[in-house]
């Protein structure tokens, strides 16, 4: 799917946007209890725009080649909305009054996922038939929100940092404190997403994103309301931050590394840094809503998806960062252009730039949304 | 003699009149209707008593042993991210800081549910006292350490090492002492002695007794074959008493259940990562160069007694399938213990990831041992953390759904009594209509 610009829009683009099966409930041994694990031949998945690899010719994409090995009849949907529309209008309207939302498998961002799982709308994932699952780096796994991470699977991850032209900057960036400097006015970019733009904000503020407090995060949204109202900051955008550094509109921005690593293909002059004070690392995860016609069916999929091989077929296109160990190694082996990525510090960070990196650490929900519609006002003023 | 007539003949009508049948009716049905009124009693009593050990066991002692074996593992996961926190140096690994605080609050939250829960028993609340008031002085020794380290003091290490101490004796001693008292609390409301058992079980065999006998003389007096009201009355009781039975007996085992497969997982999970945490611990310690607590042979020592030999993906395999696997150690252990696909896969996945955090481990060994110690430190505090925390995030797997399995065997427990409650009074009560209305029936013959 095209978007702005002609620019290709990825997971982050927001575009807005059921498939019936039968079910047959089989039982299954699970610690002496009886899980219920459903079943059918079909396999419904919604997911963020361009996050899996197409069919290409005489190449059959991931989708392609698990429906073959798997006979399942697949239903992928690229056309995963923003987060907060999918929690409006599929999550809460229909799990929330006990019904399903048609899909097997759907890949909220991980600050959603643990909400749904608070609000105990997602099965649990068959782990017996997921034996792969070894190979996921626990870093993904950890969240307190899901100890022993019996309810997600991480999809894909990434990075929020600062993308620049140092054309246009005349110097190289490093701090946040960059994004607020007079020499750039009107020439910044942030995102449009308020736990990586106020998050990083907070961190310029010696404030912890990953344990964040409610009064940190609203001074931190003060400082760019004030930003915005000055002039200071240009536009709050998704994805479109690729065209504006492309056409110099920005000279720097936050900028989301999966996108930056498909730019620098074509404008390997733009940088990408994760600065002194920190980076917010995200992922977005795959969950098993509640009602799912075919728990079964996800777990193979989430199992086939957490193959090294096929892992590193959907890293060499996405370009985010695999929560699968053993990527780097089959993308030297893919060759090309994929065995480049292998080298990219942007998709395999080093330990010192892990050691900068936060995950947001969430407020009470309601607290959230309150802080949303604040940055909502912020970014669509 | 007349006269002796004339006395004799009230008495000898009063006679005639308690041997007349529709008497004899009402003397019968008057005695199965007080056995009746004592089986709804002592029935609803025992139902009673039965849902209360039930609730007791799902709302407070299961949870209070659930919460005592977290909080064992919280403190030694606290401890492991304190000492790889110290490790990191002045710029302190992040992830390890958040697992420490994450583990501390989760302490600090485990010993106020078990403190809510536990009751009036002074030596609990004693101990749990003094652990309260141990773990303050524990976080602040680690935070003295913490600001220490960063100031590039030597003294940090020496006071962190402190810190290790003061939860490897004082604080670990009294939760084992906790886990006593709350196993204790466990057994008890298990074994407690039901007495409303006996009672109700005599009063249900005599009202079937006198229901029986009750049956017996309409049937030669009435020269039928049966009285059906009296005959479903007695029916009634029959199943109450079977229902109460078989529901006795599917809680003691639901109990049980709950105990061996739950609980006792919960148990062995919690010593795993208890031992894993302080083996953790003692790598970074060993690397701190504390010298007086923690070290590499120690080290050894917890990761022998969780696998006394190296792990294959064969052995991964074998558990997974549901072989048999041989070796020694806690983690071995669990896996023979695996008894579902589930909790196979998860502890194949144990083990795999153990393997992995052993095999980074020797790596440290190695570079600590032939001096290179920076290569060490980074090597533990980066890709060993990460081995280790895989390892963890898979025992806490184990952990979650043996929690869950506890719960839900607890839940089952107290699911059966569900109709009973309602029932054990109404059952009997509807006998002793039916009964009434049988013997009314007779009577009536009589007009």
């Amino acid at each position: 799917m095209s978007g702005v610009d002609g620019v290709r829009l990825s997971r982050r683009s927001f575009i807005a946007g059921a498939v019936a099966s039968g079910v047959v409930l089989v039982g299954c041994a699970s610690s002496g209890r009886t899980e219920k694990v459903s079943s059918s031949n079909r396999l419904r998945i919604l997911s963020w725009t361009d996050y899996i690899d197409d069919d290409q010719p005489g190449s059959p994409g991931t989708v392609s080649r698990f429906g073959q090995s798997s006979k399942l009849d697949v239903v992928y949907s690229d056309q995963y909305p923003s987060n907060t529309d999918a929690y409006s209008n599929i999550f809460a309207p229909n799990l929330g009054h006990g019904r399903g939302v048609g899909w097997d498998i759907v890949v909220p961002t991980y600050w959603l996922a643990s909400r749904l799982v608070a609000h105990d709308w997602l099965e649990q994932v068959p782990l017996e038939l997921v034996p792969n699952h070894v190979n996921l780096e626990p870093a993904f796994l950890t969240m307190p929100w899901d100890r022993g991470a019996r309810f997600h699977m991480p999809w894909q991850a990434g990075l929020t940092g600062i993308a620049y032209n140092p054309a246009l900057t005349g110097r190289e960036i490093r701090s946040l404190a960059d994004l607020f400097d007079p020499a750039f006015h009107g020439r910044v970019g942030m995102v449009t997403e308020m736990r990586e733009t106020v998050a990083l904000t907070m961190a310029l503020q010696g404030a912890d994103p990953s344990r964040p407090t409610r009064a940190a995060a609203e001074v931190a949204l003060d400082k760019l309301e004030a930003a915005k109202r000055d002039g200071q900051i240009k536009e709050f955008t998704g994805n479109e931050f690729r065209a504006r550094l492309s056409d110099g509109t920005f000279a720097l921005c936050l900028a989301w590394s999966g996108d930056i690593v498909q730019l620098q293909r074509e404008r390997p002059d733009i940088h990408f840094v994760i600065p002194d004070e920190g980076g917010m690392q995200w992922f977005d995860t795959m969950v098993i809503p509640r009602y799912s016609a075919n728990t079964a069916g996800a777990a193979q999929w989430m199992n086939f998806v957490y193959d090294p091989a096929n892992a590193a077929r959907i890293t060499a296109s996405v370009q985010y960062i695999s929560p699968v160990i053993g990527v780097r190694d089959e993308l030297r082996k893919l060759g090309g252009d994929a065995a480049q990525l292998a080298d990219s510090p942007i998709l395999f960070p080093d330990d010192a730039t892990r050691q900068r990196l936060y995950t947001w650490g969430g407020l009470p929900a309601d607290v959230e949304d309150e802080l949303d519609a604040r940055f909502t006002t912020l970014t669509t003023g | 003699m007349s006269a002796m007539t004339a006395v004799a003949t009230p008495v000898a009508r009063g006679t005639r009149a308690v041997r007349a049948t529709p008497t004899r009716y009402r003397a019968y049905s008057v005695g199965a209707g007080v056995a009746l009124v004592l089986v709804a009693i002592t029935a609803s009593a025992l139902i009673g008593s039965l849902s209360d050990r039930t609730t007791r066991v799902r709302d407070r002692t299961g949870p209070v042993l659930v919460a005592t074996q977290q909080l064992y593992s919280s403190l030694a996961e606290a401890d492991a991210a304190a000492t790889a926190v110290q490790l990191s140096g002045a710029d302190e690994n992040r992830e390890q800081r958040r697992f420490y605080e994450q583990a501390l609050e989760r302490s600090t939250q485990q010993i106020e549910r078990v403190a809510t829960l536990i009751g009036n028993d002074p030596a609990a609340h004693q101990t749990l006292q003094s652990i309260a008031a141990e773990l303050t002085r524990y976080a602040g020794i680690v935070e003295t350490a913490r600001a220490q380290n960063q100031a590039g003091s030597a003294a940090a290490n020496a006071t962190l090492t402190s810190a290790v101490d003061l939860m490897r004796t004082g604080i670990r001693d009294d939760v084992a002492q906790l886990t006593t008292i709350s196993e204790r609390h466990l057994a008890d409301d298990y074994q407690r002695p039901v007495a409303q058992i006996v009672v109700a079980a005599l009063f249900v065999v005599a009202s079937i007794v006198a229901l029986f006998v009750l049956q017996r003389f309409m049937t030669q007096r009435a020269r039928r074959l049966i009285n059906l009201p009296v005959a479903l009355a007695t029916l009634a009781v029959v199943v109450l008493g079977v229902w109460m039975l078989l529901a006795e007996t599917g809680q003691r085992r639901d109990l049980r259940s709950a105990s061996n497969n739950g609980y006792a997982s919960i148990s062995a999970t919690a010593r795993i990562q208890g031992v894993a945490y302080r083996a953790k611990s003692d790598e970074s310690l060993a690397l701190l160069g504390s010298g007086a607590v923690g070290s590499f042979a120690s080290f050894e020592q917890g990761g022998q007694s969780l696998a006394a030999r190296d792990i294959t993906p064969t052995d991964a395999q074998q558990i997974r399938d549901g072989g048999a696997v041989s070796g020694q150690g806690l983690l071995f252990d669990a896996a023979r213990l695996a008894d579902g696909a589930r909790e196979r896969y998860a502890a194949a996945e144990m083990l795999i990831r153990w393997q992995r955090y052993r095999d980074t481990n020797r790596a440290i060994q190695a570079a600590a041992t032939s001096g290179d110690r920076a290569t060490a430190r980074l090597t533990a505090t980066t890709t060993g953390n990460q081995a280790f925390n895989g390892f963890n995030l898979a025992v806490e797997s184990v952990v979650q759904d043996n929690t869950a399995q506890f719960e839900d065997s607890l839940a089952s427990a107290d699911h059966r009594l569900r109709y009973l409650r309602v029932s054990a009074p109404l059952i009997p009560l509807l006998a002793l209509l039916l009964m009434l209305w049988g013997t009314q029936m007779r009577i009536n013959e009589y007009r």
